[in-house]
C-alpha cells in the first residue's frame, strides 16, 4: 500500500515538473522564432553579418522562446523576472544614448569637416523614413505605429530601439529586428540600387581628397553640433547630445581613459544587454503577428527609399558642382547610417568600375551624417507623434 | 563697443526668449479643482464628506511640496503648511493630490486646518511663500466643482461634473498622433515638415563648418606667412596630402600588419638580474601620482 502511494507521488510529481518543462508549453511560433534565432546566428558566424548584434540578438531568440510554464517570473514581460529587470533599459530608452555614447567617442568627423557637403547626403537619406511611415499609414498602422516602423529607414539600430520605445513599444522587437537585419543585408540591398541609378561616367568620377582637420574643427564640430541640432530638435537630446559628448571625450585629447571607456567596455556591455533583452522579447506569442510581417516588409521599403534618396540627391547636387569639385554618386547610399557597412558598400562598388577610385573616406562623411540625420528624424517623429 | 552692443543684444534675446521657459518644480502645481459643497461626492478615508481641494503636478517630472502653504486667507498665507517627508508630499508627472478642508487635522496630514465656504479665496504658496495660484470660489452650489477646465491651463470656471483625482477634461482627448492622422492621412506632410527640419539643422552645420573650414585651410596659414614674408616658415606648411601619401601610409601599413609573427628565429638567454632594485617595492606603482602640470 505504501508502495503504490510512493509509486503514485513519484509520477504524480513526474507529471507536475513535466508541465513545467519546455516541452509541455511549447506551440509552433516558438520553434518558428528558434529557427529564426539559429539562421541570425549562423549568420553572423559563417557569414559575418553583423555578429557583434546578430550573436546577441540571435541568442536573445532562443532565450526569449523556450517556452514556460507562466507566472515563474522567467520571462521577459513578466515584472520582477532579471530579463524584465534588464529590459527596463530598452523600454524606457535608456540603453540606445549609451550606445550613442560609445558610437561619438569611436567616430572620426574629419571626413565630414573637410567636406561639409557631405553632410546633407546624410539628410537625404533620411526621405527612407518618412517613406516607410506613408506606406505604413496607407497599409493601416496608426500615425504613432508608423513613425516607430519609418525610423527603420534610418539604419540605426539604437535609433530605431529608442524611438519604437516610446511611440510604440509593443512593436519594439520587430522593429529592432528588422532594423539589424536589413542593417546586416546593405551589402545585398544597395548596390543594385545604386547601379540602377547612376550612369557608367558618374561611377567614375574623382573626388578631391579631404584635406587635414585641425584639431580645433574637431573640438568643435561637437559643441557646435550638439547645440545646432539640439536648439532645433530638442526631442532629439537623449541620442545627439550622447553621440556628441562621445566624440568630444574623444577629440578632446584630455579625456583619453573615459573615451576608452565609453567606445570600450560601455558599448560593449550595452550592447550585450540591449542585444540579448531585444531577442528575448521576440516572445513567439507576442512577436508572431501579421503586423511583424508588414514591418518586415516595410523595413525592406524603407532601406530601399534612402538608399534612392541618397543616390538621387548627390546627383541633383552634381547639377550645381564645377567640374572637379563633383561627387561620385556611388557614396550617396552612405547617407543610410549603417556605420561603416554603406561606406563599405560604396567603396566596393566604386572598385568594381575603377579599381584605383577609392571611395571609402568619401562615403564616412555621408555615413556619419546619417546617424546625426537619423537622430534628428527621430525627434522630429517623437515631438510630433508622442 | 560694437562687441558691447553684440552682447547685450544676445542677453535680451534670450531673456525674451526665455520668458515661456518651464521649470520643473514647485511652481507647476495648479489648484485644479474644488469642491466646496460636498452633499454627494466622494468620502474621506473616515467615510465622511467634506469639501475637497485637488492640486495638479503640471510638470513633467515628480514634485516635492513639502513645506508648501495652502491658504484661505491673504493676509495668512502659512495657514497650513504641508508636512515635509510625508506620504502626501510628492504630486507624480501630471498627477493629482487631493486635500479635505475639513478643518480636522487630526484626521491625517491631507485634512487641512480650515473649511471651505462659499466667496472664499484660497491659494497655494511654495515654501518661500510667493503665490503659485489663487482661486475665488464664487456662487458655489452643491456637488459642483469650480476649477481649471482643462487640467491646469486656461480658464477656470464651473465644471461639467467633479473629478477627484482625475481629469477635468473626461471626453476622450485626441492624442497628439491621433490629431497627425487626420490632418495629414498620407504622411506627406510628415515628410515635407520632417525633411525641411532635417535639411535645415543639416544645413545648418554644413554653412557653419564651411566658414570654419575655410578659415582651417592650411593654404591660407601659408599665404598668410608669404605676405609677412616668412617665406622659409611657409615652405615648412605640408601641402594636403594626395592620394599616393594615403596610399603609401596604407601599403606600410598593410605590409607592417601581414610581416609580424609569432615565432622569431633567436636565441633566448636568460640572465640574473643583479640589480637589489625591484618594481615590486616601488612606490611610484603602489601610489596615486599627482597631476603633472606642464
Amino acid at each position: 500500500m505504501e508502495n503504490s502511494g510512493f509509486f503514485s507521488f513519484l509520477t504524480d510529481h513526474l507529471g507536475q515538473f513535466f508541465t513545467y518543462t519546455a516541452f509541455a508549453n511549447f506551440t509552433i511560433g516558438h520553434i518558428v522564432m528558434i529557427i529564426i534565432g539559429l539562421v541570425f546566428i549562423y549568420l553572423a558566424i559563417a557569414k559575418d553579418y553583423e555578429p557583434m548584434l546578430l550573436v546577441p540578438i540571435g541568442f536573445g531568440m532562443l532565450v526569449g522562446n523556450v517556452p514556460f510554464y507562466p507566472g515563474l517570473k522567467i520571462g521577459v514581460y513578466e515584472s520582477g523576472s532579471v530579463m524584465n529587470y534588464l529590459y527596463f533599459g530598452v523600454l524606457n530608452g535608456i540603453y540606445p544614448p549609451l550606445i550613442f555614447l560609445g558610437i561619438g567617442a569611436m567616430t572620426d568627423f574629419s571626413a565630414l569637416i573637410s567636406n561639409p557637403k557631405l553632410i546633407l547626403i546624410g539628410a537625404a537619406a533620411q526621405f527612407g523614413i518618412f517613406g516607410a511611415y506613408a506606406i505604413a499609414l496607407l497599409l493601416g498602422f496608426n500615425a504613432s505605429e508608423a513613425g516607430a516602423i519609418g525610423i527603420i529607414g534610418g539604419a540605426d539600430g539604437p535609433t530605431a530601439i529608442f524611438l519604437s520605445s516610446k511611440l510604440a513599444p509593443e512593436l519594439m522587437g520587430a522593429i529592432a529586428v528588422s532594423a539589424y537585419s536589413y542593417m546586416a543585408l546593405v551589402p545585398v540591398i544597395q548596390p543594385p540600387i545604386m547601379r540602377l541609378l547612376t550612369t557608367h561616367k558618374e561611377r567614375l568620377i574623382r573626388m578631391k581628397p579631404p584635406r587635414q582637420v585641425a584639431k580645433l574643427e574637431k573640438i568643435l564640430f561637437p559643441i557646435v553640433g550638439l547645440l545646432l541640432t539640439t536648439f532645433i530638435v530638442p526631442s532629439g537630446m537623449p541620442l545627439l547630445g550622447m553621440l556628441f559628448f562621445g566624440n568630444l571625450l574623444k577629440e578632446s585629447g584630455v579625456t583619453k581613459r573615459l573615451a576608452d571607456t565609453a567606445k570600450g567596455s560601455l558599448i560593449d556591455i550595452v550592447t550585450i544587454l540591449i542585444g540579448l533583452t531585444v531577442g528575448a522579447s521576440t516572445q513567439a506569442t507576442t512577436f508572431l503577428t501579421v503586423k511583424s510581417v508588414g514591418i518586415f516588409a516595410l523595413g525592406a521599403f524603407s532601406f530601399i527609399i534612402a538608399t534612392t534618396g541618397g543616390v538621387l540627391f548627390v546627383k541633383f547636387l552634381n547639377l550645381f558642382l564645377k567640374e572637379g569639385s563633383k561627387i561620385n554618386p556611388l557614396i550617396g547610399n552612405s547617407g543610410v547610417s549603417a556605420v561603416p557597412d554603406s561606406a563599405r558598400v560604396s567603396q566596393m562598388v566604386g572598385l568594381e568600375y575603377d579599381k584605383t577610385n577609392h571611395l571609402l573616406m568619401h562615403a564616412m562623411g555621408p555615413n556619419v551624417a546619417g546617424v546625426i540625420g537619423s537622430a534628428v528624424a527621430a525627434g522630429i517623429l517623437l515631438s510630433f507623434l508622442s | 563697443m560694437k562687441k558691447l552692443i553684440f552682447i547685450v543684444f544676445l542677453i535680451n534675446v534670450f531673456y525674451f526668449s526665455g520668458k515661456n521657459v518651464f521649470c520643473q518644480n514647485q511652481s507647476d502645481i495648479r489648484i485644479n479643482e474644488v469642491l466646496v459643497f460636498n452633499d454627494s461626492s466622494i468620502v474621506d478615508e473616515h467615510n465622511k464628506r467634506g469639501p475637497w481641494i485637488e492640486l495638479f503636478n503640471t510638470a513633467y517630472n515628480k514634485v516635492n511640496i513639502g513645506e508648501c502653504y495652502i491658504s484661505n486667507d491673504r493676509n495668512n498665507p502659512k495657514k497650513f503648511k504641508i508636512i515635509k517627508g510625508a506620504a502626501n508630499c510628492y504630486i507624480e508627472s501630471q498627477g493629482y493630490l487631493l486635500f479635505w478642508a475639513d478643518g480636522d487635522t487630526s484626521k491625517g496630514v491631507n485634512h487641512l486646518n480650515f473649511t471651505l465656504q462659499d466667496g472664499d479665496f484660497l491659494a497655494f504658496y511654495d515654501a518661500d511663500e510667493n503665490l503659485i495660484d489663487s482661486i475665488t470660489l464664487q456662487n458655489q452650489q452643491s456637488n459642483v466643482s469650480f476649477g481649471y477646465v482643462t487640467d491646469g491651463i486656461g480658464e477656470k470656471g464651473i465644471l461639467k461634473q467633479a473629478t477627484p483625482n482625475g481629469t477635468n477634461s473626461p471626453e476622450e482627448k485626441i492624442t497628439s498622433s491621433q490629431m497627425f492622422l487626420k490632418l495629414d492621412p498620407w504622411g506627406i506632410g510628415m515628410a515635407i515638415i520632417a525633411m525641411s527640419v532635417v535639411f535645415t539643422a543639416l544645413m545648418f552645420l554644413y554653412l557653419i563648418f564651411r566658414q570654419i573650414g575655410l578659415k582651417f585651410k592650411s593654404d591660407r596659414a601659408k599665404n598668410a606667412l608669404i605676405k609677412e614674408g616668412k617665406l622659409e616658415e611657409a615652405s615648412k606648411i605640408q601641402d594636403e596630402a594626395d592620394g599616393n601619401v594615403y596610399a603609401a601610409i596604407g601599403l606600410a601599413l598593410h605590409m607592417y600588419t601581414s610581416e609580424l609573427h609569432d615565432f622569431e628565429e633567436a636565441v633566448l638567454t636568460i640572465n640574473k638580474v643583479s640589480r637589489s632594485y625591484s618594481p615590486w617595492s616601488s612606490k611610484i606603482y603602489g601610489l596615486r601620482q599627482n597631476p603633472d602640470r606642464k
